[in-house]
């Protein structure tokens, strides 16, 4: 079993947002760049499947600048055996159609897959459109938020989340899945300092766009001006200290301040 | 006269509530671009809902009604409606961009060489160009995308920004049966089953909601949750984790695949934040969060927040007020 995850490098939950900088390749810091969190569900799918079938082997596939390399790194450190990435310097190509062209033109660089898996969403874009966009171009069936796979013969079982409940499809291999941040692959394992350390010796194939024969097209719908929302004024009242009863006593305090009445729909 | 296409996304014999908030975008844009509104409807034994479409203001329906449509089949949905933009040709092809439509949509574009306005929370235009509106960073930021209204266009449109379109009795619309179109290689996918919860109690009208998460514990514990809603005379919320665990009813969820609420007061116990679960309450007016992890992203969109074992925190605020 062959499968291959895609890993994107997104800034920092923590760090601050800039709406000039939203790419980690537009950064200075190395620090503020981390794993887009659901692609470590899509990594955790990955070894899980490769363990429990006693074979085969994962590749994490990542379209980003050097600042990327932290991320497949950390793919490595996980459990992935091998990792190609692409280079993107100074965040060059980020429309997520032309993002979506590369991803799938380095799946068939690559040749050899029986799996494609992508995280949810990515932090930064949040479109969701990655993995229906490469199945299509990649021609190959495709499920979406997927908690849990099973296999028979050449095809995944999958349970995928819908609104108010699951859905099940089968889908023959090769296939695309974006995987669920719930279900089965909720929590990515942790991976240990001795194997990061270790990991970042790993030399990663670094690829050009330009070898994987992409034809160049302008997106048909284009990113404009980015915008903050208005800015909230007040901030989160935090009561942490003392036992329930006193708590409570200050919330309620506090809540008849701003003449706010919890009590009044009892 | 130009056309928009949109796909009315139905599950068990009704329309889902987003299409119907799509409808409410598509009916302002027919007017803005002077275009007709056709709808594809997809399904099994759907001939009234079919002629229900026309109450919203869809002029032409397009009924795809087979029982290999029984199961949503995502390929077969997206080689069906290829096939009904061939013949028909219209302008902008639309839909809310539920799970469903955030799969099948941007796998139709790319079937047609073109990007999208990807989940955006509205779809205008301006002069001869799109514009819509898309939360990037988990709505820390929104970028504003563009894009032609000449050329063949995609859109999905997210949920809880628009308002349902009301239905109007005087207004009908043409149904007309498309045959499905399904190739060999279309087969590489197979529906087997699902499972969807009824809905029979609706949340969304209360003015306060105590809402209880995966923090609660277990069904047993979950009383406390049901307790401290009756004491302050509100309803039950939860997320979706509480419900996967069988704690408590479908109805019940908030969030991206359960109801957008907005009380007066929400209090969110023993729930984290993840931002499936904040886009259906981040719009209450005053949040009140119990969670015994101050790091919680929950605690970044409330007004109040109060660190601690809910089991005790909620009985005493019962007891209190
Ligand atoms: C496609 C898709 C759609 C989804 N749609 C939705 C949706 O509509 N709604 C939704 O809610 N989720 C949805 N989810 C799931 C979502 O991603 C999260 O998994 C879920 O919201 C987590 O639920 P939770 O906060 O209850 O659990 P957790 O994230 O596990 O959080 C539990 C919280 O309880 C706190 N806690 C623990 N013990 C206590 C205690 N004794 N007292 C107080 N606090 C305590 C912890 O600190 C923690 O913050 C969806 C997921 C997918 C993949
Ligand atoms: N630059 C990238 N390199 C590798 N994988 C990516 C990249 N961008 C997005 N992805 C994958 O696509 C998924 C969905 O991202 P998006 O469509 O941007 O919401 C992510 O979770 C990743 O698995």
């Amino acid at each position: 079993m062959n499968i291959l995850v895609f890993v994107k490098a997104t800034i920092d939950r923590n760090a601050p947002l800039d709406p000039d900088e939203i790419f980690p390749g537009d950064r200075d810091d190395k620090s503020d760049v981390m794993t887009n969190n659901y692609d470590k569900n899509a990594i955790e799918a990955a070894l899980r499947i490769i363990e429990e079938k006693g074979e085969g082997k994962v590749t994490a596939v990542c379209l980003g600048s050097d600042m990327a390399d932290k991320v497949v790194k950390e793919a490595i450190a996980m459990g992935c055996h091998g990792a190609i990435r692409i280079e993107n310097s100074k965040a060059e190509v980020t429309h997520f159609f032309s993002v979506a062209k590369i991803l799938a033109a380095a799946a068939k660089k690559i040749g050899e897959y029986d799996l494609l898996l992508f995280g949810m969403q990515s932090y930064d874009y949040g479109t969701a459109t990655m993995a229906p966009m490469v199945s299509e171009f990649l021609d190959l069936p495709l499920a979406c938020w997927v908690e849990k796979v099973a296999f028979t013969n050449g095809k995944v079982v999958v349970d995928k989340v819908i609104e108010g409940g699951i859905r099940k499809v089968e889908i023959q291999m090769p296939a695309v899945l974006s995987i669920a941040s719930s279900g089965d692959f909720e929590e990515p394992r942790y991976t240990s300092v001795r194997r990061i350390m270790k990991a970042s010796k790993t030399e990663v194939p670094v690829w050009e766009i330009a070898d994987l024969g992409i034809e160049e097209k302008k997106p048909s719908v284009e990113f404009d001006d980015i915008e903050e929302p208005p800015a909230r004024t007040e901030k989160c009242i935090v009561f942490d200290d003392g036992d329930a009863n006193e708590l409570v006593g200050e919330l309620i305090g506090a809540l008849k301040e701003k003449g706010l009445n919890l009590g009044a729909y009892k | 006269m130009a056309k928009i296409l949109i796909i009315l996304e139905n599950s068990k014999g009704k329309f889902v509530g987003l299409t119907k908030e799509c409808l409410t975008v598509v009916q302002k844009l027919a007017g803005d671009l002077n275009a007709d509104v056709e709808g594809i409807v997809l399904g099994h034994g759907i001939n009234e809902l079919a002629q229900e479409a026309g109450k919203y203001g869809v002029k032409k329906i397009y009924k795809v009604d087979d029982a290999e449509f029984s199961g949503i089949n995502i390929l077969y949905h997206t080689r069906t409606i290829e096939a009904l933009i061939k013949e028909i040709d219209p302008t902008l092809v639309i839909a809310g961009a539920s799970l469903y439509g955030q799969e099948l949509v941007p796998r139709l574009a790319a079937r047609f060489d073109k990007a999208m306005f990807a989940s955006v929370n509205n779809l205008s235009i301006d002069d001869d160009e799109y514009e819509g509106i898309h939360p990037l960073f988990e709505e820390k930021l929104f970028v504003t995308m563009e894009g032609s209204a000449e050329e063949l266009t995609f859109a999905t449109i997210l949920g809880g920004n628009n308002p349902e379109a009301e239905p109007d009795d005087n207004l009908s619309a043409e149904v007309v049966d498309f045959s499905p179109v399904i190739e060999d290689s279309d087969k590489r996918e197979s529906f087997v089953e699902e499972t969807i919860a009824k809905v029979s109690v609706d949340i969304t009208k209360a003015k306060l909601l105590v809402s209880g998460g995966r923090g609660v514990g277990s069904g047993e514990k979950f009383a406390v949750i049901r307790d401290t809603a009756k004491a302050l005379g509100g309803e039950v919320g939860a997320s979706r984790a509480a419900v996967d665990a069988g704690w408590v009813a479908y109805d019940h969820e908030i969030g991206q695949t359960g109801k957008t609420v907005t009380p007066d007061f929400y209090i969110a116990a023993g729930i984290s934040g993840a931002i499936q679960h904040l886009v259906g309450m981040r719009n209450s007016k005053t949040i009140i969060v119990v969670n015994t992890d101050e790091e919680a992203p929950i605690v970044e969109i409330a007004h109040f927040a109060i660190i601690g074992d809910l089991h005790e925190v909620l009985p005493e605020l019962a007891k209190q007020l």
